[in-house]
């Protein structure tokens, strides 16, 4: 591989000792080291993506599926329901999305910035419930939030509420969640962007006379905007997706597109329709992130100017 | 248990007599007890005619081998809805023959339909779909045609037998039977007895009372409400009875589903809810204020059926477990365990007498009057299922 002598190390590495045969060899096993996720990405990502792009326009019959040209699946998943589904959807994303981030912003900041020598044990608070499957912790708030639960049970004896508290089985319980379960998602990203800031831009902020807020808003943010960026996709995308959160802690009430999907797939056996659904949401995904990161490099393009 | 009111073969004589027969030559020829119950089964578009009318009218056999014989090592995969099998029957099974039992479950037919409806579908030597399912299976090719000659059709009650959808049994066997019911506290209630009962209930006390999960179960609300029949072909009236949902039902219903959420009521979130028999029985027999009952005009009667997957790599090992299962006394015990009842003659005069609230297993024979099976009619379950999901993304 040409990176071998491309950098310094390469060319201590390709001492004359190193003839054709070894070069082929370390050639080979880079390339092969390089193959396996690529094999990996091809296997589990592009071929059922392949599938779902296939699927979308074929006709289907109920549990088959007879491969060919139409638009009609489309046509459905764009039509009235599906699409107020999805407007629904984007409108619980993006409502998650900002309780998670305003939960989130103080958190990774003070982890990041006031924490001091207890930063890398915050750190690893944050991930210890990845250790356990996202379904147990679910159902963990269900028991939580049940009536007669201990939240319950806390709430009343604070005196912040009395009675049965009626948030299970209902969106309350959705937010709290979603976001319970995408929280760290949000955090880590966040975290590394906010420790990132050089503390003498702050400090130089604070001599010119800006007040804390003023500091916020003109030094920490921009300097936090790609790392905010990384959290909102990461934290949007996957809950407009979202269908084991609502199913198991809202009753199952107002459908999300993602469990509709799910529906076409498996209750209604058309996978035709399911996989033209599917893409519907892939390729607006993409256009929103597309959109965002234009958007990003517009901010920062003006602000080189400024 | 000498209730009159129990004896199985009166009561599905009884049904013989008076179901509306749908395929009526057809039937004629099939003439077969529970068939008629049935009728519905296959009674909707191509589906069950296929799988039905290709046979001959001889019916199920009615005699198999009188011992269980016994496969030797291997392996068996069951695919079954949860905790269907009495442990000590599968130790017993793999003690005699060597093999290992492996058994992985599922929690609705549509999800088992679609594995199996797929490549990995393979891995599987015996499973366990709900009626309307097997005339679907059979005619996709996902299930295979059974050898007879090994089943012990002689243990098996011939009512349950030859139904429509599978007239001589070529792909099916009957595993249990179970009802779709409620089960509710009456002195916050007053007594429930039809449809109509259960949505005033509801109304009155909202967020108290659940609603079933979604398709047909859930539609069946609204069908009995407007004196429709819930295997009804015309979409129309599922439309209208999604359309009743929508504004009368779903948003005052504490959730969809939940059948096995017994902490709900137990916990006081609500006051009523629509389950399943054998879970419905588990909860009575924890606490004794509560009421069972099986809603007029039109309730859910379920029959699972084993059937043998077309890429089955074990089956000398599931005729072997079905001929040793199949055995009364083990059936019997069976359903003392699970207590669901199994299609063994007269189930209910056969279990202990210490089986505890009979009359939520053993339909009565009044009951059986008004007991449906749900029907999978492929053109139109894809509506119905989104009618279903309308309904319940209207209640956010």
């Amino acid at each position: 591989m040409s990176t071998e002598v491309s950098t310094p190390a390469g060319r201590v590495l390709a001492r004359p000792a190193a003839g054709p045969l070894r070069r082929l060899v370390a050639g080979l096993a880079g390339r092969l080291v390089a193959a396996t996720p690529l094999t990996w990405l091809v296997l589990f990502f592009a071929v059922p993506l392949g599938y779902v792009v296939v699927f979308s326009f074929a006709y289907a019959t109920f549990g088959r599926v007879t491969l060919g040209f139409t638009l009609e699946n489309y046509q459905e998943a764009l039509s009235g329901f599906y699409v107020t589904i999805f407007a629904r959807t984007v409108r619980f994303a993006v409502q998650g999305t900002v309780l998670v981030m305003l939960i989130a912003m103080p958190v990774a900041y003070f982890a990041a910035r006031k924490a001091g020598r207890f930063k890398t044990f915050l750190l690893l608070l944050l991930m210890v419930p990845f250790w356990t499957s996202f379904l147990i912790r679910v159902l963990a708030w269900k028991t939580l939030l049940e009536v007669g639960g201990p939240v319950e049970d806390v709430l009343n004896g604070l005196h912040l509420h009395s009675g049965q508290l009626g948030w299970i089985d209902s969106p309350t319980a959705v937010f709290i969640g979603v976001v319970y379960a995408y929280l760290p998602m949000a955090v880590i990203p966040l975290f590394v962007a906010f420790e990132r800031i050089p503390a003498p831009m702050l400090e130089a902020s604070k001599d010119l006379g800006a007040s804390r807020w003023r500091t916020l808003w003109h030094v920490t943010l921009p300097q936090a905007r790609p790392g905010i960026g990384a959290a909102v996709l990461l934290v949007m995308i996957p809950m407009s997706g979202e269908l084991v959160v609502p199913a198991l802690l809202g009753g199952d009430r107002g459908v999300l597109y993602g469990s509709l999907i799910q529906g076409q797939f498996i209750q209604s056996a058309n996978q035709a329709l399911g996989s033209a659904m599917a893409m519907v949401l892939l390729v607006v995904v993409a256009l929103a992130i597309a959109v965002s990161s234009g958007v990003g490099r517009l901010l920062a393009r003006r602000e080189a100017r400024a | 248990m000498t209730n009159p009111d129990r004896q199985p073969r009166e009561r599905l004589d009884d049904l013989l007599a008076r179901r509306p027969v749908t395929r009526g030559g057809f039937l004629a020829g099939a003439g077969l007890g529970l068939a008629a119950f049935l009728a519905a089964c296959g009674g909707d578009s191509s589906s069950g005619g296929s799988a039905g009318s290709s046979s001959t009218a001889a019916g199920p056999p009615t005699t198999g081998p009188a011992e269980p014989f016994w496969s030797q090592g291997g392996e068996l995969n069951i695919y079954s809805w949860p905790d269907y099998f009495k442990p000590e029957h599968l130790k017993y099974w793999e003690k005699k023959t060597g093999g290992k039992i492996r058994v992985s479950s599922y929690e609705n037919n549509e999800a088992m339909f679609a594995k199996l409806n797929s490549a990995a579908g393979a891995q599987y030597d015996l499973a366990l779909p709900t009626t309307g399912w097997v005339p679907i299976m059979a005619e996709l090719g996902i299930i295979q045609e059974l050898d007879q000659s090994r089943i012990p059709f002689q243990h098996l009650d011939p009512e349950l037998l030859g139904q429509e959808f599978d007239p001589s049994n070529k792909y099916s066997i009957p595993k249990t039977f179970g009802t779709s019911c409620i089960v509710y506290r009456e002195e916050l209630t007053g007594p429930i007895e039809t449809w109509d009962d259960y949505i005033a209930v509801l109304q009155k006390n909202p967020g108290k009372v659940s609603i079933p999960e979604g398709g047909k179960g859930l539609l069946a609300v609204g069908m009995a409400h407007l004196g429709y029949k819930r295997n009804s072909t015309n979409i129309k009236e599922f439309e209208e009875a999604a359309d009743y949902l929508i504004k009368e039902v779903a948003p005052k219903a504490a959730k969809f589903g939940g059948t096995f959420d017994t902490d709900d009521i137990r916990s006081g979130k609500v006051i009523a809810m629509t389950t399943d028999s054998s879970v419905a029985r588990k909860m009575l027999i924890e606490d004794g204020e509560l009421s069972f009952g099986l809603l007029k005009p039109e309730s859910e009667i379920w029959v699972d059926n084993y059937v043998i997957p077309k890429g089955a790599k074990n089956v000398e090992q599931a005729y072997s477990f079905l001929s040793y299962l199949l055995q009364p006394d083990v059936q019997v015990e069976e359903t003392n365990f699970h207590g669901y009842a199994s299609a063994v003659v007269d189930i209910a005069d056969k279990v202990d007498k210490s089986f505890k609230h009979p009359e939520v297993v053993f339909p009565t024979k009044e009951q059986f009057e008004y007991l449906v099976p749900t029907t999978v009619d492929q053109e139109i379950e894809g509506k119905i299922q989104e009618l279903g999901e309308k309904v319940k993304a209207s209640a956010a």
